[in-house]
């Protein structure tokens, strides 16, 4: 049997493999006390993701269904649903392979809903901000008005790449049962960019942010769970930053850690012995 | 009128529903109940000072086994050590911190259950 032939054949086709039900909660402040579920019938095809899905439903079903997606490819972090018992991208769930034929779709729990599957993200953000995602300089003066930029080798920049693929979709805290339970608790996705900031060697802000986290409803209210981990679509392993950054604050605190300058700035360009680059040619319009 | 948006979130109840997750998570579970249990009897030991029904205390003396045990990886692990470094995910992730982790916490739950037949033959015996 030609099997490479049928496996083109079969990803390539739009015929329809199954029929599912999608279950989406629905709620509308406006006109609803409590959220209800609605059935829809959805026909699938090899590929079709559950955003898809609901997509066909609002277009050919139900024009009423309301959620919230924008780039369709796991980028902006918008799509996160609470999909068959666990928090997942509606974009990057592959409805065949979640292998039921009903599926269920809730919004993110921890967040308020503000209608049908939409969570309201505002609280996620604020804590996010709270442990500033950003280089932090003592010499703001160079910061804000750079010369070049920062030293980093390939080797510094591995101590913190892997959290900084986190794209803010507040998967895992909806996973999160610490967030569950408190809500001043910074939660997963903070706490892990708390740790990738402050380990990138351009970064001067560690103690900034220690104030911050080192606290009842910072990093030591994590207790390995590991939700978190498990649903993040982009494999930062929030837990793994935690547990980190709390090795790192005990060892601040108990005089161990090593101070540092952030890295310095590259010289101008031309460097000594390099050629100047030619002019630019193509001359961008306003 | 506009309504506000509905609450959601899940409450202490979290701590054992709200998705389906690994060992992690139940082991998390236990420990919090664990610990909740032997906060109430200490504190219903100092304010009852007579003899104790015995099935309570041997409850007591299980929930402290696994919570020492499993609070010995809880102290590696949450400060760091053998969770791994940070490293470029491939795909499908399967995440480090757990996967490299879960052998520790396995040999623990052995001494635990090691333990637990131990207090419970005690306990049969009359100890
Ligand atoms: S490891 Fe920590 S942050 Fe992650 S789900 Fe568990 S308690 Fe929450
Ligand atoms: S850490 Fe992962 S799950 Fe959490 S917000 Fe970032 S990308 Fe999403
Ligand atoms: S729509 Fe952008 S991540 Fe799913």
């Amino acid at each position: 049997m030609a099997q490479k032939e049928i496996q083109i054949k079969e990803v390539l086709s739009d015929e329809i493999v199954k029929k599912v039900k999608f279950k989406v909660k629905k709620f509308d402040p406006e006109k609803d006390d409590k959220p209800y579920y609605a059935e829809y019938d959805v026909p699938v095809w090899r590929g079709m993701t559950v955003l898809d899905g609901l997509l066909y439903v609002k277009e050919d079903l139900d024009g009423t269904v309301n959620f919230r997606y924008s780039c369709r490819m796991g980028i902006c972090g918008s799509c996160g649903m609470f999909i068959n018992g666990k928090p997942r991208m509606a974009c990057m769930t592959q409805i065949l392979e979640l292998g039921t034929d009903v599926i269920e779709i809730a919004p993110l729990p921890n967040l308020d809903n503000i209608r049908d599957l939409v969570p309201d993200s505002t609280p996620f953000f604020e804590k996010h901000r709270k442990v500033k995602p950003y280089l932090i300089r003592q010499d703001v003066k160079e910061q804000e008005n750079p010369i070049g930029e920062y030293y980093q080798t390939p080797e510094e920049h591995e101590y913190y790449s892997q959290f900084s693929f986190c794209i803010k979709c507040s998967l895992c805290y909806a996973a999160c049962p610490t967030a569950a339970s408190d809500p001043e608790y910074l939660g997963p996705q903070a706490l892990a960019q708390a740790y990738r900031y402050s380990v990138d060697t351009r970064d001067e802000g560690f103690e900034e942010r220690v104030m911050v986290v080192d606290d009842p409803h910072g990093c030591w209210r994590c207790h390995y769970a590991g939700a978190c981990s498990e649903v993040c679509p982009k494999g930062v392993d929030p837990a793994k930053a935690i547990q980190l950054l709390k090795g790192l604050i005990l060892k601040y605190r108990l005089g161990l850690k090593k101070k540092r300058k952030g890295a310095g700035v590259i010289p101008a360009h031309p460097r000594p012995g390099v050629k100047k680059a030619p002019k630019r040619t193509v001359v961008q319009e306003d | 009128m506009a309504k506000k948006a509905r609450p959601n979130r899940i409450g202490v109840k979290g701590w054992w529903t709200g998705g389906k997750y690994g060992v992690e998570k139940k082991a998390y579970f236990l420990h919090r109940l664990t610990g909740l249990i032997i906060v109430f009897y200490l504190i219903a030991h100092i304010i009852h000072q007579g003899p104790w029904i015995a099935w309570w205390e041997l409850i007591v003396v299980l929930a402290f086994i696994y919570h020492a045990m499993n609070g010995i990886r809880l102290i590696i692990t949450e400060l760091g050590f053998g969770v791994g470094r940070p490293t470029l995910p491939s795909f499908p992730y399967v995440p480090e911190s757990l996967v490299k982790t879960r052998p520790l916490f396995w040999i623990l739950m052995a001494f635990s259950a090691i333990y637990i037949v131990l207090a419970i033959v005690g306990f049969a015996k009359g100890g």
